[in-house]
């Protein structure tokens, strides 16, 4: 049955073919709250709250199609309102040092050929961007790990094409900034072409 | 042809794939030639590559439970909802009856004194009529005829008219606006109106009105007449009916004005012009 009709059965009342989406899209929604909050039992929590909203305000999608994207929206408010709590609270318990993150980038063992090395540079490069602010952090999210298009992207968080094609080449500017320092180090890495970019620039052509 | 500064600034859309077909081809001609935007276009490609390989393994799945915890949720939400449902309804449910029993019995305590109401309401509704009038005239009975009619079906059924109709004595008649259309409510406001300013000399006008009150000749034509009414009056406020209505005929030289009591024999009949009797007359 596709997404339109057991929407349409959902707004109607009928709880299975809402549970048969929340199975359908559970796993999106999740990954989505993980990249977003990089904390599981905030990304489940997360998750759950996304889906109860969701079954309260499913009389209000006027476009059944656009279940998904209305979804990864409601994910993302959620998401956010769970990441400035807990970010209330962490600041509240511990102040924020800053060295963590350059902790991260200046670790001298890393061996960019193994394996395990390379899963945790992508570990991470997640991390780095879930330290950008909101609005460039959702954007890679939703671009790079939910494969969404501009104008997907666009529809989810309410802004034009535009301004999303700007935020994302912002976002990434402000990673070429973090990981250039990292990525120096890895001259003759498979990522050797990025760390061009941590040296000084000579001009534009 | 493009500037570095517009090409890098477009860059990271160029890699993505997400400019316009004139764009990309404008960006991949000025990459030909300027080995320095190259170099930040493959930087550009890399950096996509690194974001796409970093989030590439995040195949993370929810804990099994988590889809029981939403179904139970969802169970949770949804009994709420019914139990709101079913309160919102309740309490319109009693807010109608409430309304509906409050009604009754600001009805029962301002009734009139009916033998029924629909008769009343009838009656209302049809007087109105009257004061649109434009009708010929068809003398099927004699003018005398016509008056002694009226006459005996109002002495039949009104015994105040029975009572008072020798001393030409009126009263005012207390319409109920809520109960009637526009036109009859300003019909209503006007009579009503008029009927407050002279209350007090009500009687001695009244009589007075009477005394003037001339004599229509009868005619054996039929003849069209433009009434208009002036008063509508009754012999008791606390009950509209019968009601006498006080008329002006504005198109015949002869008679100017009259007077005619609606007759009451619980169903009251619409009037028109053709019933009031040219030369009818309150005066015995």
């Amino acid at each position: 049955m596709s997404d339109e009709e057991l929407v349409k059965q959902a707004i109607d009342g009928d709880e299975r073919a809402f549970m048969a989406l929340v199975r359908r899209y559970e796993t999106a929604i999740f990954r989505l709250a993980m990249a977003l909050l990089g904390h599981r039992e905030d990304a489940e929590d997360a998750t759950q709250d996304t889906f109860v909203l969701a079954f309260r305000r499913l009389q209000t999608l006027r476009d059944a199609s656009s279940f998904p994207l209305w979804l990864r929206k409601l994910a993302i408010r959620v998401c956010l309102r769970y990441r400035r709590r807990r970010t209330a609270e962490r600041e509240f318990i511990e102040p924020l040092s800053g060295e963590r993150e350059s902790e991260i980038l200046f670790r001298a063992d890393l061996d960019p050929e193994s394996e395990v090395e390379k899963s945790e540079l992508r570990e991470l490069v997640r991390r780095i961007v879930s330290e950008l602010p909101e609005p460039f952090q959702v954007v890679i999210v939703l671009y790079h790990m939910d494969g969404l298009s501009y104008e997907e992207i666009a529809k989810v968080l309410g802004i034009s094409i535009g301004t999303v094609r700007s935020r994302l080449a912002r976002a990434r500017a402000m990673l070429r900034t973090k990981l250039a320092s990292l990525l120096k180090q890895w001259e003759n890495s498979p990522f050797s072409e990025l760390a061009a970019e941590a040296k000084p620039r000579t001009g534009d052509v | 042809m493009m500037r570095c500064e517009r090409v890098l600034k477009m860059l990271d859309a160029y890699v993505d794939g997400a400019l316009s077909e004139r764009d990309a081809r404008s960006i991949a001609s000025h990459l030909q030639y300027c080995p320095n935007c190259r170099q930040k276009w493959k930087e550009a490609q890399n950096l996509k590559q690194l974001l796409d390989d970093a989030f590439s393994d995040f195949n993370l799945r929810p804990s099994l439970l988590l889809e029981a915890r939403i179904e139970r949720e969802i169970c949770a939400k949804q009994l709420v909802l019914h139990r709101q449902v079913n309160a919102r309804r309740s309490a319109v449910i009693f807010a109608v009856a409430a309304l509906t029993l409050i009604w009754l019995i600001i009805a029962y305590l301002h009734r009139p004194e009916l033998p029924s109401t629909s008769s009343r309401k009838q009656t209302i509704e049809t007087l109105p009529e009257v004061a649109l009038e434009m009708r010929e005239v068809k003398p099927t009975l004699s003018p005398h005829q016509q008056g002694e009619k009226a006459k005996r079906e109002t002495e039949s059924s009104n015994p105040h008219f029975k009572q008072l109709a020798g001393k030409q004595i009126f009263a005012s008649a207390k319409l109920h606006p809520k109960s009637m259309t526009e036109k009859k409510v300003r019909l209503a406001k006007s009579v009503s109106k008029q009927f407050k300013r002279n209350k007090l000399q009500e009687t001695e006008q009244t009589a007075e009105m009477s005394e003037e009150l001339p004599r229509i000749s009868p005619t054996t034509e039929a003849q069209t007449l433009l009434v208009r009414v002036e008063r509508i009056l009754s012999l008791n406020p606390a009950n509209p009916i019968p009601v006498t209505i006080v008329y002006r005929v504005l198109n015949t030289p002869v008679g100017r004005e009259g007077a005619i009591a609606i007759p009451y024999d619980g169903i009251i009949q619409p009037i028109s012009v053709a019933e009031i009797p040219v030369n009818f007359s309150l005066q015995p």
